[in-house]
């Protein structure tokens, strides 16, 4: 399964399978990390319905933000930005029917943004073609099953009509069963291009104390740990099943000896976490060290890996820079918690890094799941490319690693479209020094 | 389909002019098809055990300065090719890329040394064996430039 990308912000051909259980995205500052998880995201929320008009700009109090808001979607030059959905296989009329799925932005004169045309696919049926010659409607032409030639209708355009298949079709004089498997189709096109759960853990918001409600979902922020850890350990199995296994992933740090997560309250309802030291006997350790007292690195730690725990069962998680102000050999802890808690959860995670201690904890097969944003200097453009595609995943262990690779800048030479001449070059001149 | 080659040890031997291990003719030879390996952009290989050998056989130089000499050209390349910095000539691709970190693999290169007793392989004649096929996984059309019938056969 992959979306795709066309000339989407500073990309002019991205593409992205974010269903593994775990996808490592590196690259330098500005490669375009945050403008392709954008993408994917912006993607979802039209898929979902959200109307264009709520698509803002960062702290523009918009349903969805999108940095430098919608204009900014459309590369500079292109006019039109693709964003596509493909290879995803769903079940349809009794069969496994591949998925295309694509919904386009225009720029409209020289300022306003429009969906100007969306297409679903599945199988080798189109389920619906929508245009929007003038900027203002759908003009949509869509299958009912039935036969003669697809009826076609005129609907606002300021929402994707994926997000409105159902109304669209309710109104046709649609063969029945046929229209109750495609409504089906659809949900299950939806249900792919669900949203994430994005966390960006800020040690300083943890440190409060946070209102107890019975089942919190963790903020984007990490500021209601304290209340998201509280409702877990007061709540049913599966949930102190879950907070065993953070304090158990914590405990491993080997600065950081304590025996349970514990939690200040006040008569108000309010709570906040905090460690009870290992050393019971000691009395000057016996008190809770709240998350005042808590490192920066630890705070994170705790919030993204109670955030891998709460989250609902096979979503998909995106933590960028998940590893900021963690030390270095928490790295491989994390690397490993990721991998077991997406495996048993179901989960779909997604991390940026530049930490090079994470990308040494990468095993071999997780290498495969790499990609790398770069700048392809040719084009003028972002890309993406799958670090396997470079070969050198099989000696990078050999020669000190990926972070190493990476932090002396050798993958920007493996990416530089000479690459290859190159080093065709050093193997003849080497040859030529043969005595 | 990318080109590979795997240099074997007879092949390297040849290539450095180690004395007792290389003929003249042979040596215009094998520089004229390892050039032809190069400017098809086939990248070349070598093995840690096979450079083992290559380090045994230049150890039994008797002029101590060529000794010197080829040590130091041996150790530029190693380095040359582990290090991110230079990138050297060629790759150096163990058959277990961690083979000189765990024990597993050696144990492991032990037992496929045992199982092909029969066709008197080397551990460095595994070791190209099965680097072969994983470059083989990798979308690559394999070479293995020797005097060795056995290995040779191995090319694609």
């Amino acid at each position: 399964m992959a979306h795709r990308l066309t000339d989407f912000k500073n990309f002019a051909q991205a593409e992205i399978d974010l269903f593994k259980p775990l996808t490592v995205l590196l690259g330098r500052n500005g490669s375009g990390k945050t403008n392709l998880i954008e993408g994917m995201e912006l993607l979802a929320a039209l898929a979902r319905g959200a109307p264009l008009g709520e698509v803002t700009d960062v702290g523009r109090g918009g349903m969805f933000e999108v940095r430098g808001g919608l204009r900014s979607c459309v590369r500079f030059g292109a006019g039109i930005s693709r964003l596509q959905f493909t290879d995803a296989v769903i079940p349809f009329a009794g069969k496994r029917e591949s998925v295309d799925y694509s919904i386009e932005l225009a720029l409209h004169g020289n300022r306003d943004i429009r969906l100007s045309k969306e297409i679903l696919k599945i199988g080798n049926r189109t389920f619906f073609k929508a245009e929007n010659p003038d900027g203002e409607f759908f003009h949509v032409q869509y299958d009912n099953f039935s036969r003669g030639g697809n009826p076609s209708r005129q609907v606002s355009a300021t929402r994707s009509v994926l997000s409105r298949y159902e109304d669209i079709l309710r109104e046709s004089r649609a063969n029945g069963t046929k229209l109750r498997e495609s409504e089906r189709a659809v949900e299950g096109v939806r249900n792919h291009l669900r949203h994430s759960c994005i966390f960006d853990p800020q040690p300083k918001a943890m440190r409060e104390y946070e209102r107890v409600e019975s089942r919190p979902q963790l903020s984007r922020n990490g500021g209601n740990l304290s209340a998201v850890l509280f409702a877990l350990q007061n709540g049913d199995k599966a949930q102190k099943k879950a907070l065993q296994s953070i304090t158990q992933t914590i405990r491993q740090i080997p600065e950081e000896p304590f025996a349970r997560i514990g939690f200040a309250e006040t008569p108000l309802g309010d709570v906040m976490a905090g460690f009870v030291p290992e050393n019971k006997k000691d009395k000057k350790r016996k008190r809770l060290i709240d998350a005042r007292l808590l490192s920066d690195g630890t705070l994170r730690m705790l919030a993204v890996v109670t955030a891998l725990e709460t989250v609902p069962e096979s979503s998909r998680i995106v933590i960028e820079e998940f590893d900021n102000g963690l030390h270095p050999s928490r790295a491989r802890l994390l690397m490993e918690k990721f991998a077991e808690t997406a495996e048993q959860r179901e989960l779909n995670v997604l991390v940026t890094t530049h930490n090079p201690a994470f990308m040494d904890a990468l095993g071999e097969s997780q290498l495969d799941a790499v990609l790398v944003c770069h700048r392809d200097g040719s084009k003028g453009a972002s890309r993406v490319t799958r670090l396997g595609d470079l070969d050198v995943t099989g000696t990078l262990a050999l020669r000190g690693g990926l972070g190493d690779f990476v932090t002396r800048g050798a993958l920007e030479r493996h990416l530089a479209p000479d690459f290859t001449e190159q080093r065709k070059q050093r193997a003849l001149e080497w040859l030529e020094s043969l005595p | 389909m990318r080109h590979a080659a795997i240099l074997d040890t007879s092949w390297l031997l040849e290539l450095y002019g180690v004395p007792r291990h290389c003929q003249k003719a042979r040596q215009v030879r094998v520089r004229k098809e390892t050039g032809a390996v190069i400017e098809t952009g086939g990248e070349l290989f070598a093995t840690v055990p096979m450079l083992f050998e290559v380090a045994g056989h230049i150890t039994r130089v008797e002029s101590g300065t060529t000794r010197r000499d080829l040590g130091k050209r041996l150790r530029d390349d190693v380095k040359g090719s582990l290090d991110f910095d230079r990138e050297g000539p060629w790759t150096i691709a163990a058959h277990d890329r961690n083979i000189l970190f765990r024990s597993k693999d050696v144990i492991e290169l032990a037992d496929r040394f045992l199982e092909t007793s029969g066709a008197n392989y080397s551990f460095a004649d595994i070791s190209i064996i099965d680097l072969a096929t994983e470059l083989r996984k990798r979308d690559r059309i394999v070479r293995i430039p020797t005097f060795d019938g056995q290995l040779a056969a191995c090319s694609d």
